[in-house]
């Protein structure tokens, strides 16, 4: 699989990264999506695009 | 409130090890938080999903991959692969040339040898049913030794094929003979045998005219050759059914005329009669006890030839009356597809024969492969450190080492195609000249898939082998090193060069010493007294009015100038395997069977042999009584026993009579075997197979001349044929002589292409040391002082070769000097010419080298930085 550009959801974690700042681990970024798009993100989804 | 316990195990055993501790606090915290916000039975749900998404196989990370992974087999890369390969040879022209020409030439005698090789192996099987076939033999065992030859009793085969039922054809086949074949006034002289009526149903020859069971079945029968049939009357159709008359006496009717046969043929003839004529003219071969003529089997397939060996052991006890307990006769049968390349046999063993030459020519292809592939191997890693940069940079830019290795050995493979086509030409070119020296008709077999199959075997092997060193070595190269120029060669792979070096060089020894040996012995033949003078001695054959009215041709001949004298012999004085047990003298322990080898001759034997008389005197009509009295020579006398030989009593057969002389040993047999005890009567009367006549040395060609004249006058219809003594005997050797040259030129070529190598390696050398020859000679070194540093490396390599190779060679040849009775000895200055040989050509290879960068202008060399 070659691609050198970001998928939606991984822009997404980066960008609650960001937001996140210092308080950004697994949990929080977790909570963090959940909370901003109302979608259920499994924990392990996040973990993994991390 | 807690997670499942065998969640958090599955976690810890299969989760990913450098996450565990993270993953595992988050999933605690959130579950927590589901806990809180979903339940606990959700919580426990989701923490369970969870769980199982992030073991090892579903969590893997996906391979991602940033940059694009270099595809080793795109079009791009094959290209630069074949310039960069095509660069190099075009640049280093000198080592290409080298390299090429060192392959090809090695691949071109391997080919020939092959081709050698195939044709050896397939003289014997062209026989459909070849595998049924069988020829009688016997082991004749007696006085302590096993004599083993094909001369079976002439009336075996009848009785083998009423006697066993798995036989299903027995034909006999009668020696070769020589007779006058006249149709009109085409006259010629002709060879061909006797054969049973069997022949043409046993082998597959094909017929022309005639069917096979007519084709020999009465005694006026007579089967032709295509050849002989065109000769006399045109083609094999007309052939049929009319007569040819031999030896101007009787008249032959054709029933046959068969295909002409294969120069891989065993058996040669020209044509074939009838075998009951055979018997009815020679009756002596209807008893069992005399033998002479071969006899041949076909058994039914599903025969066991073991079982038919065990019984034909002992087939001849009760019917040759001659077996007694010192004296035996076993019979066993040989394959016909063996007779040809295992016809020796030693104390009733089998024992080689010319299978030992066909395994000698394999080593011998094998080996000039070997040092045809160490030049490339040694040429290509020297040169590694000029295509090291070329290796690091593919590294660098991504090239993994299979596609290296893949390179290198494609470059190879590369090389030995073009060296494959040269090879190939260079055959095609030299198979006239092949085939005239080792007496074959060997062709390309370009229309065979097997020969392409070959060819392929070739190229692969050869480049592989060849490739394979280099392209393992310089794969294996660091890249950071190469490219900081820190390169340097480890210890083991100059080892291993060197290595390769003395290997050459020791096959190459090997080869040279097995030629001087081989030729050594070939000049010890032809050069041996073999007891008489066979120079200046004419064989005439006994035909016709020639043969029919000796005393007067005698005389006459006697008249004529340039002629000292003339005999006759019933056997060829070359070769004399009659022999008998049937000699009784006084005191002789009558258990005792002893075999005498045995002739007889006309008068004047010994004079016109040029034999010496130790004792006594030759046969001469001066004394009258003369026919019941026996020459012998001194092995004979020495196992009689008699203290003064001359005038003791002798019988032969049943025939009693006296020693008249005591002739010293000569050879009438091939040098392979001993002189054995030879006996020989006088027989002045009788049919003179061979006529020999003594000429004047320096008158031989006038004498000569008169023969012809006087045999045209006695034998008017007839051709006039005879041969030298000597230069018969040289075709006795002929297989001998074909190995000598054969050698020689294959150990000629071994020695160039090992030189060749050497020459590359010895150039490289030079070059790389090109800055410290400078240096030395700006410091004072003389040219003879670089010379000799430039030449002791490689000196010292030969110098091992020569040490390792000398008793490895001492011990072969040996062996192949075992074949002769009479032999040279290896004498050690063999192997110190060969040694010298190799030494100083290979001296010469380096020198030209080594002189020429030493006699370089330090300036020049020392300027470039």
């Amino acid at each position: 699989m070659k691609r050198a550009f970001l998928g939606e959801f991984e822009e997404v974690v980066l960008l609650t990264v960001a937001v996140l700042d210092e308080s950004a681990y697994g949990v929080t970024i977790t909570q963090e999506i959940e909370q901003k798009t109302g979608r259920s993100v499994g924990f392990s989804t996040v973990h993994t695009t991390l | 409130m807690k997670p499942p316990r065998w969640a958090n195990w599955l976690l810890e055993t299969f989760g990913h090890p450098d996450t565990k501790e993270e993953v595992q606090g988050d999933l605690f915290e959130l579950y927590a938080y589901w806990v809180a916000r979903v339940g606990e039975r959700k919580a426990r749900w989701r923490y369970i999903r969870s769980v199982l998404k992030l073991l090892r196989p579903l969590a893997k990370r996906k391979p991602v991959v940033d940059y694009s992974t270099p595809f080793y087999l795109h079009p791009d890369m094959l290209r630069n692969y074949v310039k960069i390969a095509w660069r190099n040879l075009i640049r280093n022209k000198a080592f290409s040339a080298i390299n090429i020409s060192g392959l090809a030439l090695g691949m071109a005698a391997s080919l020939l040898i092959f081709l050698w090789i195939q044709d050896e192996l397939s003289v014997g099987t062209q026989y459909t049913n070849g595998s049924n076939l069988y020829r009688v033999m016997e082991n004749e065992i007696a006085d302590g030794r096993i004599v083993t030859d094909e001369d079976t009793p002439g009336i075996l085969t009848d009785e083998l094929k009423k006697q066993f039922p798995e036989v299903v054809h027995a034909a006999g086949l009668s020696s070769k003979e020589g007779h006058i074949l006249t149709v009109g006034n085409t006259i010629a002289r002709q060879t061909g045998c006797y054969a049973g009526s069997d022949w043409f149903k046993m082998y597959s020859i094909q017929l022309l005219a005639g069917t096979p069971d007519v084709a020999l079945n009465a005694p006026n029968n007579l089967a032709i050759s295509r050849k002989l049939a065109e000769t006399y009357f045109g083609d094999a159709q007309s052939a049929l059914g009319k007569s040819i008359r031999f030896d101007n006496a009787t008249d032959y009717q054709v029933t046959a005329v068969f295909e002409n046969l294969p120069h891989n043929s065993l058996d040669k003839y020209e044509f074939l009669l009838n075998w009951d004529n055979y018997l009815k003219h020679n009756p002596w071969l209807t008893v069992w006890e005399n033998g002479g003529p071969d006899t041949r089997l076909e058994l039914r397939p599903d025969a066991d030839p073991a079982k038919v060996n065990a019984k034909l052991k002992t087939f001849l006890k009760g019917r040759n009356k001659d077996i007694s307990a010192t004296f035996n006769i076993e019979l066993f049968l040989q394959p016909e597809t063996e007779a040809y390349l295992y016809s020796n046999f030693k104390n009733g063993q089998r024992d080689g024969g010319r299978i030992e030459y066909v395994r000698l020519f394999i080593i011998v292809a094998v080996f000039l492969l070997l040092i045809a592939g160490i030049n490339f191997m040694n040429l290509a890693t020297a040169r590694s450190a000029k295509r090291a940069r070329e290796v690091g940079v593919r590294k660098v830019v991504g090239a993994e080492r299979s596609s290296l290795i893949g390179q290198f050995m494609g470059e190879a493979l590369l090389l030995t195609i073009i060296a494959l086509e040269l090879a190939v030409a260079l055959v095609s070119l030299l198979l006239p000249v092949f085939n005239q020296l080792t007496d074959k008709q060997l062709t390309l077999p370009f229309n065979q898939p097997f020969f392409w199959l070959l060819l392929t075997g070739l190229l692969l092997v050869t480049g592989g082998l060849a490739g394979s060193y280099p392209a393992l070595f310089l794969s294996s190269l660091n890249p950071v090193r190469i490219l900081k120029g820190t390169l340097r060669f480890s210890a083991g792979a100059q080892l291993f060069r060197r290595g390769l070096v003395v290997f050459q060089f020791v096959l190459s020894m090997l080869m040279i010493v097995g030629t001087v040996v081989v030729y050594r012995q070939l000049q010890y033949i032809q050069t041996k007294n073999l007891g008489y003078d066979r120079e200046n001695l004419i064989s005439i054959p006994g035909v016709g009015e020639v043969a029919g009215k000796y005393p007067t041709f005698k005389q006459e001949l006697l008249q004529l100038p340039g002629i000292q004298s003339v005999t006759h012999m019933m056997t060829s004085p070359l070769e004399n395997g009659n022999t008998t047990d049937g000699v009784h003298w006084e005191g002789k322990d009558p258990t005792l069977a002893i075999q005498f080898n045995n002739t007889v001759v006309g008068y004047d034997f010994a004079k016109t042999f040029k034999v010496k008389l130790l004792q006594g005197r030759d046969f001469s009509p001066a004394f009258g009584t003369d026919s019941s009295n026996y020459l012998i020579n001194q092995a004979a006398a020495k196992r009689i026993g008699y203290k003064d030989p001359v005038g003791q009593p002798l019988t032969f057969g049943n025939q009693p009579g006296k020693i008249v002389g005591v002739m010293e040993d000569f050879h009438f047999q091939s040098l392979h075997v001993a002189i054995r005890p030879l006996i020989i009567r006088l027989g002045e009367a009788w049919w003179p197979n061979n006529i020999l006549v003594r000429t004047q040395p320096g008158q031989t060609k006038q004498a000569l001349a008169s023969i012809e004249a006087l045999c045209r006058k006695l034998n008017s219809r007839l051709p006039f044929s005879y041969s030298f003594v000597d230069a018969d005997y040289q075709k006795l050797y002929k297989s001998e002589t074909v190995v000598g040259t054969l050698s020689t030129i294959f150990a000629c070529l071994a020695i160039f292409i090992a030189c060749l190598g050497l020459f590359g390696l010895a150039a490289f050398t030079a070059e790389q040391r090109t800055k410290e020859i400078g240096v030395r000679k700006v410091l004072g070194a003389s040219v003879a002082s670089i010379v000799a540093l430039l030449s002791t490396d490689f000196l010292k390599l030969i110098m091992i070769a020569v040490v390792t190779a000398s008793p490895i060679a001492w011990y072969v040849m040996n062996r192949w000097l075992q074949n002769f009775a009479y032999k040279i000895d290896i004498s050690w200055w063999v192997f110190a010419l060969a040694g010298l040989l190799a030494i100083g050509i290979a001296l010469l290879t380096i020198s030209f080298q080594s002189i020429k960068a030493a006699l370089m202008n330090p300036v020049k060399s020392l300027r470039s930085e």
